[in-house]
């Protein structure tokens, strides 16, 4: 049996500190993201919607899956990784 | 020591522990996406185990370790492993017959617990590591992923409050399979690797192997096939308890669970913190409940999955402590096929009992109650529209 020692603590807590960092950070931010796409394709598919709407709408669609794909790969980069 | 004979049969139980580990995790990745329709029952479990096979080739970067700073390295035997893989199939097949999600990482690491005490006694498990790499992330794996589920549920309810349902339902669908497909590729990659390490071990144990030899393609290739196998069964009884059990998923709900799930999983996999994913997913169905309008949770259910988990290090360390002391009391040849022929029984017999009340993929998704469930009101009257 070992004993704990001040050189290894029981729990990591820093470790555990970054984990729930990012993904309070990353969890929240990305569905906050998503479903802002998902309101702004919205518009963009209401009927009546003025051309300066659909293209600030289509815009900020483009970045959002810019920036979920983006997100996706580094998904896949640390499955691979790791 | 050199037993091929011994050798083929934790072989052969390894690749049985990662068939278990398929079908008793799919729900992890599929049961949301399966629970609001995002997929088809059968498409889900389908996309996961493709997925699940793709993952298991990815990486290989595997340690020849089992419950690598929680046993004793030095003191692992080939009947250590077999014990410990018996225990955790034994627990698994038992907690899938219950449709309890539980973590099968748990069950293996308490199985090998169980195998090691009764092999070499308490000293040869480190306590502390017990703590460390499994008690503690238990506890903060699921509190984590309920609160980040929770908020962005909410958030996510509140941004798409004036988008039309059909839009609102096409993008939350879209966000679900997108989400599933990384879960399913990262559970291939993980699961099937603790196996591929638990049969290298094996191999270098018995001296088939040099110590510090690379994962045979052979042993990779059985794996991935193994847990992509186990995943297509589809553990119905499971996906049905995380689907409409724990709370009535809408899109949203689904989507923001699924989404907390997978960067939960892949931070703690970046950080180097392995979380269960089974408590996480549990965790994040749970939390897109609490974040519905009516806070619509059934805590009963979640209490008796949480008392699972608390049993299931200590469950399957008996089980695997009862598999070591069966093959040593009828020899260790003679001792691995009488405990496999007792575990091939025990399936068997519990397999005869979950065909009374079946659950398919045509019946998942029936309301809970439906098939003896407790019931419990207050979840069912949840509206959250989409």
């Amino acid at each position: 049996m070992t004993a704990p020692t001040p050189a290894t603590p029981l729990i990591d807590w820093h470790t555990l500190g970054q984990v729930l960092f990012t993904s309070v950070v990353l969890g929240i931010g990305l569905v906050v993201i998503f479903s802002v796409g998902v309101y702004s394709l919205s518009v963009f598919r209401r009927p009546g919607a003025t051309m300066v709407s659909r293209s600030t709408n289509a815009a900020l669609l483009s970045l959002i899956t810019l920036i979920i794909l983006a997100t996706g790969v580094w998904g896949f980069y640390i499955i691979i990784h790791k | 020591m050199h037993n091929s004979f011994v050798l083929a049969f934790v072989v052969l139980i390894a690749i049985g522990f990662d068939f278990t580990n398929g079908f008793h995790d799919t729900a992890n990745a599929v049961a949301p996406t399966v629970a609001t329709g995002a997929l088809k029952p059968r498409t889900a479990v389908l996309l996961s185990s493709s997925l699940n096979l793709v993952g298991a080739f990815l990486s290989l970067k595997v340690a020849a370790t089992i419950a690598s700073g929680i046993v004793s390295q030095t003191d692992i035997i080939l009947p250590v492993v077999f014990g410990g893989l018996i225990g955790a199939i034994a627990w698994n097949v038992t907690t899938w017959y219950f449709g309890i999600p539980s973590s099968s990482s748990h069950a293996l690491i308490g199985g090998v617990i169980g195998a090691m005490m009764a092999h070499a006694g308490g000293r040869a498990v480190l306590w502390s590591g017990i703590v460390g790499k499994v008690l503690a992330p238990a506890v903060a794996a699921p509190i984590i992923a309920l609160v980040i589920a929770a908020i962005a549920t909410t958030l996510a309810r509140r941004l798409t409050s004036n988008t039309d349902n059909d839009t609102k339902s096409l993008g939350m669908r879209v966000g679900q399979i997108g989400s599933t497909s990384l879960l399913s590729i990262a559970h291939g990659t993980n699961d099937a690797q603790k196996t591929m390490g638990v049969i290298t071990l094996a191999l270098i144990a018995n001296g088939t192997l040099d110590a510090n030899s690379a994962t045979p393609k052979w042993v990779v290739v059985v794996c991935g096939l193994s847990i992509a196998a186990g995943t297509l069964i589809g553990g119905w009884r499971i996906i049905r308890t995380m689907g409409q059990g724990f709370t009535k998923l809408s899109p949203t709900q689904g989507f923001a669970a699924q989404m907390t799930s997978s960067v939960v999983i892949l931070s703690s996999s970046h950080f180097g913190m392995p979380l269960s994913t089974t408590h996480v997913a549990t965790g994040s169905i749970l939390g897109s409940g609490v974040g519905t309008k009516k806070r619509s949770v059934r805590w009963s259910l979640a209490g008796e999955v949480a008392l699972a988990w608390l049993i299931t290090l200590p469950a399957a360390a008996i089980c695997g402590a009862l598999a070591f002391y069966g093959q040593r009391l009828f020899g260790t040849s003679v001792g691995v096929v009488v405990m496999s022929a007792l575990l091939a029984a025990y399936c068997t017999v519990i397999f005869a009992l979950s065909r009374k009340d079946k659950i398919t993929a045509d019946n998942v998704n029936d309301r809970w109650g439906e098939h003896g469930e407790a019931f419990e009101k207050p979840a069912e009257t949840v509206s959250t529209g989409v």
